[in-house]
């Protein structure tokens, strides 16, 4: 959708209008006619300005393309494509600038009838957060560079910024041996969150696509594979945004470490194709429930995106807002203020079979990443 | 054509064009010469050759030598400001274009060259301005499109793409919409005329003979030089005009013996009426005997000249329809019209003048008193005079006898001698016998005035050439002539021009002839209608487009009736006799249609593809069947299952055969995506197959 156009004078525009009225003055004074025929070209020439700058604007359609999300520190490509709608007439000179982006702008010196014209840029998006872009404006000086037409398109779209996703060092992780491999061994089935437990005779009713023949051959009897619930598959993340003060530079800049650490152990794990279950305060209660697969990250990471600090809730309240299978597994936490004691964490998270890690960003080097103690 | 080379050949004509027009305006020839071939080298050496660009010291150094010879052209050679302004303008340009230039250099050119085309409209108003106007109009269009896509693209290379076919036809259009638009403002922007600073830059013409007074040999000054005076164009009645032109000018009364004045230095303004007519009535009393005029009207068009004179055909009754240029008309007791100032500039009037013959002043003795001045004569002149008149009694007659026998017993020279010691009426009259026209109407009313007879010597123009293409008479300066005034009671004012005739077109003979005299008349008509265009001239286009708007307006109207009443006339007939025919008609019409919109899809392959996909319907239709047999049976496929998984839901169940289900889909999936055709045999297949699961139960 086109706004209305705006016009305004350049430098040169100015000094042609000065120079107009300059002549004008001259020819009234004079009341030479030869005078009034040159300012008569002057203002002709005005108009033809107007006329031929509008042509080169009427009937550009321009959009852009780009990818709904992206992760902070990546490029991001943005595509524009500019059409020349109009049947016979080319438009010339026209600079494209996506007023979302300051240094993003495009000149086409021509585009034919009929003609689409597409070029791409890059973009880096340095922090996370959900980004509008608004209009694209589209002006031209053409003909003679006297006067800036412009015109706006609305063209909103969003592209939400994850935060940056980082290696996890393995090395630097203290965790039980499985969580680095993949919960399933070959046995397991695909797309099954059960595990391999033992072999044990066929019984009416079992699935005939366990029976595991080589046994059965040697036993001479249907024997079939028994799988359990991996329930060491489950791990829940659960993040600290209490800021003390709000306006504080380097608790935000603790925080947006917390979120990038967040991100990156969900990226991982999942990857690993764990349960992850991720909680915080967004300033609101948050919680995405247990699940695995890509569209589990995504959700994970547009909610880190979005994340806002609060200032009015700490980790115990988060805490104590989850139920007990929402920390099953292997819980790690990862906390912005030294006061959160680990030994009180431990204390409200204590359920057989539930392995805790606290990572605290100010007593821990975010790019050491994971120097965690392990708890019991 | 390449982006570049054709911006520079742009850049360099527009200059070009505006050098041109301002030395041509000066009538410098040389210069017109100089500068064409320095730019000329310069674009050669720095463009094309890419050789030469002088660095910036050499560019100061040039630019001082430019300072000095304009100081030197301001004090010795054109002495005008302006003028020496432009050379060092155009010095400065020159320079520029030997530089390397940039961006800002290329729209000081441009700057220079605008100021030169002003300063060429300042100076000039001959017809070839316009030429250079559309020139320049043409190439700053160009110019200035190809610098806007060159700053903007700052420094990306622009292709040749730009500079095609396209480019020219485009530029064409834009010039002709803006000459259009030119006009139309032209013709609608206010002439006041303020005029403080009026003086034209062009240098008035030098006219002796029309001055308060005039030395016996003025006239004689300017009898050779061909230089345009005016062009008269004649309104009513149009054509040439049989009787013997005089373009009055200005009249004398006194003569000294040398030199002929005006004894009474008095004017009187003359104020025009509710039309804008100032009435002459070409009497300073005012009393007139007779009212009944036969007019002829005349539109004047007076160059620049140092004089304030006014000139019309004699007898002048009114002027009107003035230029910008014109505020105060003044008439004196020699009936003579004149303005405050001399014409700094090219002015435009109308003129209504009448036949003498209707025409009659009274004047009273002491009126006519200035107009029997004598100086000492000597007596043999009186001797003469009345040798002449012999027993003529009637004064007319004896103007009459006077003006032959000068006519028929003197000679015309220009050439003339002098006995020493003689009075030069006296030398003319008994010596050389032979002069110009101011020698023969000066003895006239010498001899005029012995008689009794009141005269005056009158200054002015005589004849002129006539341009049948403009309708008009070219005065020049050798048309310059000097007559008499006589004036008798029962008459009025008559003239007389004792001088024997002479004079030859200027235009010559042949092609040549007629191109000069075609050429004069488009001059003519660039200075009646736009360099003397004037608030006059503008009310009355105004005046006209309405009435031609509304003219259209009660044409159309009519037209519009006339129709509208001979439709329901036809429309009658057409029902009654048509009638009958009626059904026919439209299907044989809508058949047509029909058949044309056939032929036209048909070549857009538009039934093709409004068909493709019902045939590819078609085709897959065998898949739909084997679908709703399978859902008789109790499989029923979910919308959002794909075929391959309703092949796996149902395997094995229920006695299917899974392969003959799974060829069958893959088939499907054959026409479908793979936009292949089937076999026939493959379609032999299917059917049996789908025979085969009908069967089942």
């Amino acid at each position: 959708m086109h706004l209305p156009r705006k016009l305004k004078f350049t430098k040169e525009g100015t000094r042609f209008v000065i120079l107009c009225i300059g002549i004008g003055i001259a020819a009234i004074n004079t009341g030479l006619n030869l005078l009034f025929l040159i300012l008569a070209m002057m203002l002709s020439s005005i108009i033809i300005s107007g006329i031929l700058s509008e042509i080169s604007l009427r009937k550009i359609s321009v959009k852009r393309f780009h990818s709904s999300r992206g992760h902070a520190g990546d490029e991001l490509t943005i595509k524009f494509t500019i059409e020349n709608l109009k049947m016979f007439l080319p438009s010339f000179s026209l600079i494209i600038k996506d007023k979302s982006f300051e240094d993003l702008s495009a000149y086409i010196t021509k585009i034919n009838a009929n003609q689409k014209i597409t070029f791409p840029c890059k973009k880096i998006f340095l922090n996370r957060g959900l980004f509008e872009l608004k209009e694209i404006l589209i002006l031209t000086r053409f003909p003679f560079g006297l006067f800036e037409k412009s015109s706006k398109i609305l063209c909103q779209s969003k592209i939400i910024i994850y935060p940056r996703i980082k290696q996890i060092n393995t090395e630097t992780i203290s965790l039980p041996k499985h969580f680095l491999q993949s919960p399933f061994n070959n046995l397991a089935i695909k797309n099954s969150d059960e595990i391999f437990h033992g072999l044990r005779e066929y019984r009416l009713g079992d699935n005939p696509k366990r029976i595991h023949w080589k046994s059965t051959a040697r036993f001479l009897k249907p024997m079939i594979k028994e799988f359990e619930k991996h329930q060491e598959s489950n791990i829940s993340i659960l993040l600290d945004t209490f800021l003390v003060e709000n306006n504080d530079q380097k608790q935000k800049e603790f925080l947006e470490s917390a979120i990038s650490l967040c991100a990156s152990l969900a990226n991982f794990f999942i990857s690993k194709n764990y349960n992850i279950f991720f909680s915080a305060y967004t300033p609101q209660f948050t919680k995405i429930s247990f699940a695995k697969g890509r569209d589990q990250l995504y959700r994970i990471l547009e909610t880190l995106a979005l994340i806002k600090p609060n200032s009015s809730k700490n980790f115990s309240f988060l805490l104590d807002e989850l139920s007990e299978s929402q920390i099953t597994g292997y819980v790690i936490a990862i906390l912005l203020n030294v006061n959160q004691g680990k030994n009180k964490i431990s204390a409200k998270i204590n359920l057989p079979g539930t392995l805790l890690h606290t990572i605290n960003i100010r007593e821990h080097s975010v790019f050491n990443y994971f120097k965690i103690h392990q708890t019991a | 054509m390449n982006f570049y080379k054709t911006f520079a050949f742009s850049s360099y004509l527009m200059a070009l064009v505006g050098i041109i027009s301002l030395t041509t305006a000066e009538g410098s020839l040389y210069l017109v010469i100089l500068s064409s071939i320095a730019i000329s080298i310069a674009y050669y050496l720095v463009e094309l050759k890419k050789r030469v660009s002088i660095g910036k010291t050499f560019s100061i150094i040039f630019a001082l030598g430019g300072i000095f010879f304009s100081v030197f052209d301001f004090l010795v050679i054109s002495k005008s400001f302006v003028l020496s302004l432009s050379h060092l303008l155009c010095i400065i340009q020159i320079i520029k274009f030997f530089q390397k230039k940039e961006d800002r250099d290329y729209w000081q050119i441009y700057l220079i060259s605008f100021i030169h085309l002003v300063v060429a409209s300042a100076l000039t108003t001959d017809i070839s301005f316009s030429i250079f106007f559309i020139t320049y109009l043409i190439a700053s269009i160009w110019t200035l499109t190809l610098f806007h896509l060159k700053r903007e693209a700052a420094g990306k290379v622009l292709g040749n793409e730009i500079i095609n076919k396209f480019f020219f036809t485009n530029t064409a259009i834009v010039t002709l919409v803006t000459l259009i638009f030119t006009i139309a403002i032209f013709l609608v922007l206010p002439r006041i005329g303020i005029g403080f600073f009026k003086k034209s830059l062009k240098r008035e013409k030098l006219l002796t003979g029309f001055a308060e007074e005039t030395v016996l040999g003025d006239i004689g000054l300017i009898l050779k030089n061909p230089d345009i005076v005016m062009r008269v164009e004649l309104l009513i009645p149009k054509g040439p005009i049989a009787n013997k032109l005089l373009w009055r000018g200005i009249a004398f009364d006194y003569y000294t013996g040398k030199k002929w004045k005006q004894s009474i230095y008095q004017k009187k303004l003359l104020t025009s009426d509710a039309r804008g007519v100032i009435s002459v009535k070409g009497s300073y009393s005012d009393s007139v005997k007779s009212q009944k005029e036969n007019l002829i009207l005349q539109r004047i068009i007076l160059q620049e000249m140092n004089s304030n004179v006014l000139f019309g055909l004699d007898h002048i009754r009114s002027i009107s329809n003035l230029s910008s240029g014109l505020k105060r008309i003044y008439v004196d007791y020699t009936n003579s019209i004149s303005t405050t100032w001399p014409h700094f500039q090219m002015i435009m009037y109308d003129v209504a003048s009448s036949t003498e013959s209707e025409f009659i002043e009274i004047l009273s003795e002491k009126e006519l008193k200035p107009y029997l001045q004598l100086p000492k004569t000597p007596i043999r002149i009186k001797n003469l005079a009345m040798k002449i008149i012999g027993d003529e009694n009637d004064p007319f007659q004896k103007a009459i006898k006077l003006e032959r026998y000068l006519k028929f017993n003197y000679g015309y020279t220009l050439n003339l001698k002098r006995t020493p010691g003689t009075e030069p009426i006296e030398d003319f009259l008994f010596f050389q016998k032979k002069g110009h026209c101011e020698y023969f109407a000066s003895s006239m009313v010498l001899i005029l005035r012995i008689l009794g007879i009141p005269s005056i010597y009158v200054n002015g123009f005589s004849g002129g050439e006539w341009n049948e293409f403009g309708a008009y008479y070219l005065i020049r300066q050798k048309d310059a002539h000097s007559w008499v005034e006589a004036y008798f009671p029962d008459r009025g004012w008559v003239s007389f021009d004792p001088t024997p005739s002479t004079g030859n077109s200027l235009f010559g003979e042949g092609i040549w002839g007629t191109l000069s005299l075609y050429m004069d008349s488009l001059q003519m008509k660039w200075d009646s209608y736009l360099i003397n265009y004037n608030f006059e001239d503008q009310k009355r286009v105004a005046f006209k487009m309405q009435r031609q708007i509304k003219t259209l307006q009660s044409t159309t109207e009519n037209v519009l009736i006339k129709l509208r009443n001979s439709f329901s006339i036809l429309a009658q007939v057409f029902i009654k006799k048509i009638k009958y025919f009626l059904m026919p008609l439209t299907i044989i019409l809508i058949l047509f249609i029909a058949f044309l919109i056939i032929i036209k899809a048909r070549k857009e392959n538009i039934f093709k593809n409004l068909l493709k996909p019902l045939k590819e319907k078609t085709k897959i239709i065998f898949y739909n069947d084997m679908l709703k047999i399978l859902s008789d049976k109790g499989f029923k496929k979910k919308p959002e299952t794909t075929p391959l998984e309703f092949v796996s839901i149902i395997r094995g169940d229920k006695g299917i055969d899974f392969n003959q289900i799974f060829l069958v889909t893959e088939k499907f999936y054959k026409i479908r995506y793979g936009h292949k055709e089937l076999l026939k045999s493959e379609e032999t297949l299917i059917q049996q197959v789908l025979k085969k699961l009908r069967g089942l139960k």
